[in-house]
């Protein structure tokens, strides 16, 4: 069973979801509950299966699906996917367990099955086809999610979310196409097997227009500037689950592609188009996050601020050395987490008081002190608190980058201000100040419900703040094997350019650490201090 | 004084016509009966249909073992040709026609059906369809064409609407000019090479090798031969017939005509445009590549203000003609395979969705348009398995995968890539995204609006119609697992007919 | 002994969570107990250790690894040393006396659990920062008690003004966290490491202008906690928390991590004297420059703010210059009587109802002689008279600037010594004498409880006798890790004239302050002058800040937003509009009518021709064309 566990992780919630037709609609809610807790449970034992200290492809599935084409049902899992479908799966359960939606519940959660089953599907498979495969079919839930249970504008908004990431993808499914008939003409036969793609070395100038076809796919999912505008109308009228699962797992894809084909596949591409992506990524992080604190509606405040936070995140990636690879990708579990935390405590107002306006509100803090402290909590992680999730990745995002180029570091570094500016400034209107509004004057707590769902999040939030080594070193594996080392063993051939070379080095070589002596106690013989003062 | 000509029997390779001479003898049984008892149910009819349409397929698909032994087998003096293109595109073509008698079972009484010669045309017509790509010679696909054309018409106008009426008489008006166009560029051909047979041509063309003189022949052929097929295929400014055609028809006829007779044009286009292409002049390729990229992008730009969904299908089906024409302009093996597959892959979706607009069906004369928009709102909510089915068909013809287009959309972009065609690779891909809209758009309607009134989705249904869509479906979901077996068989069948 | 350590470091947290599990209870006395015991076992625990410290042992600990990637390798480990050791008494002594007396402050508090939850929290965030044995541990505690502070300002979180100070706290912080951040990355990416032994072996070898960066980084993140300026209007805005609250982190401990960092990163500060000049400059300016607000405040707290910041400015210039136990004593001895002064001011707050202008006040000696003795000796530490504490520590600093030849620097610290001792009596005398003028405004001032006054008093005794007492073992322990320096004028006339001098231009300012304000009489003239304006509006420093940064930036991210719809997101709209209109436009060729479709054909098979022609007419005329283009 171990052996097909990937395979079962993916279709155990399609299954699931279809057979969830015939459960009547009451014990829905307890149905999707059970399955999507089934599901975290399998991903847990994934977790316990896998082995940290091989970074290579483990569990590894692979059934011929298009022969003739090369294309294949290829599944494997890594350190870097390990996690975000740990999360992904996590996320989902809690977003079920936690639904206060009332409204047509049982098509709801089947949507939301489906939904994980695409979302595990894209980072599991190792297919570029299967790959694009989920990667489109994740936008139909989503689609629905927003459109039928959205707010006023859900319709504009949905199909601008299916239309604006179908548009981008359809270029890299081209770019897909052309690789694939690149490698065709390399080796002879088609094919669409990523761990293939690996092998092969592109001159420059097919890598520069392929790193553009997927980058546009990416870049529109992530979203980076200036494609992110469908996100904040995603967010606006997406129902609170939505939301969570758009900002928790659907943006990663965006990243993970980054991480698993640009990079691997481009390698000197990639680092040509460092400046654009990262001058891309720093207007990201700060004018996002100025927008942010502009907002008065708080969903829109959290909605940017995913944005912002996702900047840091392609930063670190295309820092091109392991702190900052890693920790790209931790901060994508961390920011998953957090986000993902953060609207769901959105949604707890908004069930109370059906407003996400912040001038509504004001004094929260002395009305639902439980639910202050949580999103206190939440909101010190979101602005990368030590010894909270997201400041490892951001910290080594951030440390990664500073390799590159010391001013890139200093300019994405004021994320940190930034962040801190518009989320405090968001929680004092939220929670600080006297209670104004007679409707705030005794709202009720969080829940028992939403509790389960808060909880663990903020505990996992803080837990991998202190301890993100059981996650940091599968990760760190990982990203030499499947990355670094393919990428250096790219640009060590003759095609590979100066820049590259400069810029990427061997992950196995063993740096000469720092011989780490006693501290030296310097002892100013105390006469060099002697004066004669006076004459 | 005249020596007789005596040719022995078995030179004539007779066998090469079984398929439309049993398509041929269906028909006249069906009309023998008729004459004998009259006002016998249409199911009787549909059977008998079906069982002769059964008898055709059997008899290409003997071909297919000939085929693959000895290669492509002419007759009838040569004229008849079963090669690979022959054989696939009857295979289709058959196959698809089955689904579509099918639909003739309704619940609902629709006049057409009451009369026996629907069954005798319908059958004529394939038989029409079946000459037209089973041979080279220009005549014999003139006589073929015209034949379908002639047989499609009146099917068309027996369903008895007024607006039918009129799209009966703007085809068969429009059908003659573009029978004229064909006639008249065939001809110069003719002139040209002493020969009406394509292979001939192109044999004496190469041979005398190409000059001023004959390239203006040449061009001028070309002209006229891409507006007849332009017309038939529905390729913008020539598509200008489609719409109302569609709308005036009943939408299963409708989805007949968006698959089955198109795919005849197609193959022919194909036998002549790859001679035509070969004399390397720069002239054809241009505006091959002008008229399908403006039929992609056009169509589907129109499409996206329609009102009525069986009019958007009909402005659909439109671009996926210039989709796949794009096969038709790169010419190589890859292309001409990716033609086949994504049409049988088509096939199956738009059926689907046209039987969904079927099955949806109110007998109603008064209204205009009795697909609009407002009546898929709320579906899910009324009807929910019909909207998931309907939502299935939309989402396999907007390419999304693994539905059965997308792995056509697929194959034909590789297609594009491999023929070097990387800019119209693109193009067809940005058209696909806008496509993706007015597929969406039906959706929206579908699940996320409120039900507006109550709409009996089913009000056509039956338990024939379900099987055939849900066999559309089975095919659209499943193609993933036979979409590789498809593509061989094509590409062995294409590549060995030499395209 | 590491039981010790682990006592020291995690008491206070197990306190804090313990309190925090009652949080939002209403008050229950068992929390304020428990947090201080947990406290004051935190104090124990340091005792003990700086008894082995003093006995030459030190201690270091790596409880887990935290952060390991790549090259990077980043343990939670902890060092107990001379210098640590000495920060670990500080903190534990002022906050065990501080949660103590807060018991009492507190008492009428809905929130009294919360505060001590987050009290301990401080504590413990400040005693990583202190122990940590690596840069990015400290920089956890760092970013710990900028958090702590956040919630202590902000505590009464119905005051506007109290969140809005908290927040510019913390992000005026959070802006020097960047350049420490940068300070770090430049240490790691050149060295390898961010352990303290690692770094300071290496460092040496490093390149003197990457090591001036990484130090001036740092130390731009040191400015920041110690809101040295232009980062300093936060401090006196901060002033909002509750009075424990400023005695403990925003006198005592919190803003002096900044010297800290210094002290403790000084093998690296000795390779750059230059920096060292620029810290030391800086630090004397801003001692004078903090002097001067407080002359004229009117704000008891504020007044008391300044002089921290003032005070801070000497302890840099100590540091600048090298005398790194100096500027370490100092910090000591000025925890202690700046502690004590902000509780006798919680006091007063007390007794006068949260009144904070002491021109209202006066003659509170006759209702509050505890409070009022330990007022005034603090600020005779302050003012820095023999044989108090600050005598000790603060004239040391003058004469290290006179030792190492900067006179300038030496003039302002003895102008500011001046000007210190006379603020600080301004305010004693202002609070404690003259008539009773808080009658007019009602106020029933009363002595504050017992214990409090009990509780201070250990502050008390320190301020008195931590100057003459310590020094010696202090330094004998100290010079173990830092630059041992003996900093005295050997040319006796001049070390007595300059000490007697400082003291007695120490005391003459004190008289002066005492005949302008013993009756309280307030100079109308004097206070319409530009100079007080001036010096009352803090050189007007907030209000540019609030005009030139927080106004812009608001108006700019209104602009942003507005930018992200009207253009960024227009634009996609109208790409798709432009599909649309197209639509819209070129649809009604399709108008059912035959005539219409049988033109499009026929326009279709001319356009044809026409294209065909002209085609052909360039093949066939290629030649002449190419001609006429000149070819």
């Amino acid at each position: 069973m171990i052996e097909h566990i990937l395979s079962i992780l993916i279709f155990f919630p399609l299954v699931a979801g279809v057979l969830g037709f015939m459960v009547n609609k009451e014990s829905m809610r307890a149905y999707g509950i059970a399955v999507s807790g089934i599901e975290f449970a399998l991903s847990l034992w994934l977790w316990y299966a896998f082995d940290g200290s091989n970074g290579g492809f483990q569990f590894t599935e692979m059934i011929a699906l298009v022969p003739a084409f090369g294309i294949n049902y290829q599944l494997g899992l890594d350190g870097i996917s390990l996690f975000i479908v740990i999360m992904s799966t996590l996320i989902t359960f809690i977003g079920i367990a936690s639904l206060t939606e009332t409204r047509n519940v049982k098509n709801m959660i089947i949507t939301l099955l489906v939904l994980e089953m695409t979302m595990i599907g894209v980072f599991v498979t190792l297919d570029a086809i299967v790959f694009y495969l989920f990667w489109e079919l994740s936008l139909v839930p989503m689609l629905y999610l927003i459109g039928a249970w959205g707010g006023p504008k859900r319709i504009y908004a949905s199909i601008k979310f299916f239309l604006y990431t179908f548009t981008g993808s359809l270029v890299m499914l081209v770019g897909m196409i052309f690789m694939a008939y690149l490698y065709q003409q390399a080796t002879g036969q088609w094919s669409f097997s990523i761990t293939e793609w690996y092998r092969v070395v592109l001159p420059m100038n097919y890598q520069l227009w392929l790193f553009a076809a997927f980058f546009l796919g990416f870049a529109i999912k992530v979203p980076m500037f200036p494609f992110h505008t469908w996100l904040p109308y995603a967010h606006g009228q997406a129902p609170t689950i939505g939301s969570v699962i758009l900002a928790a797992v659907l943006l990663k894809m965006g990243t993970y592609g980054f991480v698993r084909l640009s990079l691997p596949l481009f390698p000197d591409a990639s680092v040509f188009f460092i400046p654009l992506v990262v001058v891309l990524s720093l207007i990201m992080i700060i004018y996002t996050a100025m927008v942010a604190y502009a907002q008065e509606d708080i969903k829109q405040v959290v909605a940017y601020s995913s944005v912002s936070h996702m900047g840091v995140i392609v930063l670190g990636t295309f820092a091109l050395n392991i702190e900052g690879i890693s920790g790209s990708i931790f901060l994508m579990i961390g920011h998953g987490i957090v986000s993902g935390a953060l609207f769901l405590l959105v949604g707890v107002i908004y069930d109370r008081r059906h407003t996400k306006i912040m001038s509504e509100f004001g004094g929260l803090a002395s009305v639902m002190p439980r639910y202050a402290t949580i999103f206190g909590i939440m909101m010190m992680a979101s602005v990368g608190l030590p010894l909270t999730i997201n400041f490892v990745g951001e910290f080594l995002s951030l440390l990664g980058l500073f390799k590159v180029s010391s001013v890139y570091a200093l300019i994405a570094g004021s994320a940190i201000i930034v962040g801190a500016i518009y989320m405090l400034s968001a929680y004092k209107k939220v929670f600080f100040g006297n209670v104004t509004k007679k409707e705030n004057e005794n709202l009720p707590d969080v829940t028992k419900t939403e509790l389960m769902g808060l909880i663990p999040l903020t505990i996992i939030a803080i837990w991998l703040g202190v301890y993100p080594k059981p996650i940091l070193e599968p990760i760190d594996n990982s990203v030499r094997e499947n990355v670094l080392n393919i990428m250096y063993q790219k640009v060590n051939t003759e095609i590979g350019t100066e820049e590259a070379r400069a810029l990427i080095s061997d992950p196995y070589a063993v740096k000469e650490k720092v011989v780490v002596a006693a501290a030296p106690v310097k002892k100013h013989a105390a006469a060099t201090h002697h004066s004669e003062g006076g004459h | 004084m005249l020596e007789a000509v005596n040719v022995s029997f078995a030179s004539l390779n007779i066998q090469t016509l079984y398929p439309m001479l049993i398509a041929i003898a269906g028909a006249l049984i069906i009309l023998c009966i008729d004459l004998i008892k009259s006002g016998l149910d249409k199911s009787m009819y549909v059977m008998i249909t079906l069982l002769f349409l059964a008898l055709d397929l059997g008899a290409v698909l003997d071909f297919v073992g000939v085929f693959e032994t000895t290669g492509a087998v002419r007759g009838f003096f040569d004229v008849m040709l079963m090669d690979g293109l022959a054989i696939l595109s009857q295979i289709i073509m058959i196959a698809a026609s089955m689904l579509f008698i099918l639909l003739a079972l309704t619940k609902q009484r629709f006049q057409e059906y009451r009369y026996a010669e629907y069954f005798a045309l319908f059958l004529f017509m394939i038989s029409g369809l079946q000459f037209m790509v089973a041979t080279d010679n220009l005549i014999l696909v003139f006589v073929g064409l015209e034949t379908s054309s002639l047989a499609l018409y009146p099917l068309i106008a027996m369903h008895g609407k007024r607006n039918s009426f009129e799209a009966a008489a703007k085809y068969f008006t429009m059908g003659a000019l573009a029978a004229g166009l064909f006639a008249f560029g065939s001809m110069i051909l003719y002139a040209l090479s002493g020969s009406v047979e394509i292979g001939e041509i192109a044999r004496t063309i190469s041979t005398n090798g190409i000059d001023t003189g004959s390239m203006i022949f040449i061009i001028v052929a070309t002209v006229f031969l891409l507006s007849a097929f332009a017309f038939k295929l529905g390729l913008v400014p020539f598509h200008t017939w489609t719409p109302d055609v569609y709308q005036g028809s009943t939408a299963a006829l409708a989805g007949f005509m968006s698959i089955v007779p198109k795919l005849a044009a197609f193959v022919v286009a194909m036998r002549l445009f790859e001679f035509l292409m070969s004399t390397e002049v720069l002239w054809i390729e241009i505006m091959l590549y002008a008229i399908v990229v403006l039929t992609m992008t056009m169509s589907n730009i129109w499409a996206l203000v329609q009102k009525d969904a069986k009019r958007m299908l009909g402005y659909s089906s439109i671009s996926h003609a210039g989709f796949v024409m794009a096969a038709v302009l790169i010419g190589t093996t890859h292309a001409n395979t990716a033609l086949f597959v994504y049409w049988a892959l088509f096939a199956f979706a738009n059926l689907g969705a046209f039987a969904m607009l079927w099955i949806t069906h109110e007998k109603q004369h008064d209204r205009e348009s009795d697909d609009s928009f407002e009546k898929f709102s709320g579906m899910i909510k009324t009807s929910p398995f019909t909207a998931v089915m309907m939502a299935l068909f939309m989402f396999s013809l907007a390419g999304i995968p693994p539905f059965a287009l997308f792995w056509g959309k697929v194959y034909m972009l590789s297609a594009a890539v491999t023929g070097g065609y990387i800019v119209l690779a693109l193009i067809m891909a940005l058209n696909s995204a806008i496509a993706a809209y007015y597929y969406v758009k039906i959706i929206v309607y579908m699940f996320m609006k409120e039900p507006v009134g109550n709409n009996d989705y089913m009000v056509n249904s039956s338990n024939v119609l379900r099987t055939v869509i849900g066999t559309a479906a089975v095919f659209t979901i499943a193609s993933v697992l036979a979409v590789s077996p498809l593509m061989e068989f094509v590409a062995t069948m294409v590549y060995n007919s030499g395209y | 002994m590491e039981m010790y350590l682990y006592i020291a470091l995690f008491a206070p947290l197990v306190g804090s969570l313990t309190a925090g599990l009652f949080g939002a209870q209403k008050k229950t006395m068992f929390t304020g107990l428990f947090a201080s015991g947990m406290l004051f076992a935190s104090f124990i625990a340091s005792l003990l250790l700086l008894i082995k410290v003093l006995q030459g042992n030190t201690y270091h600990v790596e409880m887990m690894t935290w952060i390991a990637t790549g090259d990077l390798y980043v343990p939670f480990g902890f060092v107990v040393n001379q210098v640590t050791v000495t920060m670990m008494m500080v903190v534990t002594t002022v906050s065990t006396v501080v949660h103590v007396y807060s018991i009492g402050y507190m008492d009428h508090d809905k929130s009294f659990n919360r505060f001590f939850a987050y009290l301990s929290a401080f504590v413990f965030s400040m005693m990583v920062l202190v122990m940590s044995d690596n840069l990015l541990g400290l920089f956890i505690g760092w970013e710990g008690v900028g958090v702590c502070s956040w919630l202590l300002i902000g505590f009464w979180y119905h005051k506007e003004s109290a969140t809005w100070a908290a927040n510019e706290a913390f992000i005026m912080n959070r802006i020097a966290d960047l350049a420490m951040l940068v300070g770090i990355f430049i240490l790691y990416w050149n060295l390898g490491t961010l352990q303290y032994d690692g770094i300071f072996a290496a460092v040496a070898g490093l390149d003197h202008t990457i090591t001036v960066t990484a130090a001036a980084f740092l130390f731009v993140g040191a400015m920041g906690k110690s809101a040295q300026f232009p980062l300093h209007t936060w401090l006196a805005d901060a002033m909002e928390g509750p009075t424990p609250v400023s005695a403990l982190i925003h006198a005592a401990t919190m803003v002096t991590a900044g010297v800290y960092l210094v002290v403790r990163m000084n093998p690296m500060y000795d390779l750059v004297p230059e920096v060292g000049i620029v810290i030391a400059s800086l630090g004397a300016f801003v001692a004078m420059f903090a002097a001067s607000m407080a002359l004229v405040n009117r704000d008891m707290k504020r007044i008391i703010a300044y002089s921290t910041l003032s005070q801070l400015g000497y302890m840099f210039v100590a540091a600048g210059l090298g005398a790194y136990w100096v500027a370490l004593f100092h910090l000591m001895a000025h925890a202690f009587f700046k502690a004590l002064l902000f509780l006798g001011a919680g006091n007063v707050m007390h007794a006068m109802d949260d009144e904070l202008d002491p021109f209202k006040m006066g003659g509170l000696s006759k209702t509050m002689k505890g409070t009022f003795w330990m007022m005034t000796l603090a600020s005779i530490a302050l003012a820095g008279l023999f044989p108090f504490a600050g005598f000790f520590s603060k004239d040391l600093i003058l004469e290290v600037a006179f030792v190492e030849h900067h006179y300038i620097l030496y003039t302002v610290l003895l102008l500011t010594a001046g000007l210190t001792a006379f603020y600080s009596f301004r305010l004693a005398f202002l609070i404690f004498l003259g008539e009773e003028r808080y009658k007019l405004f009602g106020f029933h001032p009363h002595e504050a409880y017992k214990y409090m006054l009990v509780a201070m008093s250990p502050l008390l005794v320190l301020a008195i006798i931590a100057g003459f007492l310590f020094k010696g073992t202090y330094y004998e322990m100290v010079i173990a890790m830092l630059p041992a320096g003996e900093y005295h004028v050997h040319n006796h006339l001049v070390y007595w004239i300059m000490t007697i001098g400082t003291q007695l231009f120490v005391i003459a300012a004190i008289v002066y302050a005492y005949k302008k304000y013993q009756d309280a009489k307030i100079d109308k003239k004097v206070e319409e002058g530009f100079f007080y304006q001036l010096l009352f509006n803090q050189y007007y420093i907030p209000k540019i800040y609030d005009e030139v940064f927080s106004k812009p930036y608001a108006e700019l991210s209104k602009m942003m937003w507005k930018l992200d719809n009207a253009v960024v997101d227009a634009t996609v709209d109208g790409i798709a509009g432009v599909f649309y209109g197209t639509a819209k436009n070129t649809h009604t060729m399709q108008d059912g009518s035959l005539s219409s479709m049988l033109k499009w054909m026929v326009v279709g098979l001319v356009a044809l021709l026409v294209s065909a022609a002209v085609f052909i007419g360039i093949v066939t005329n290629a030649d002449a064309i190419m001609k006429l283009l000149g070819h």
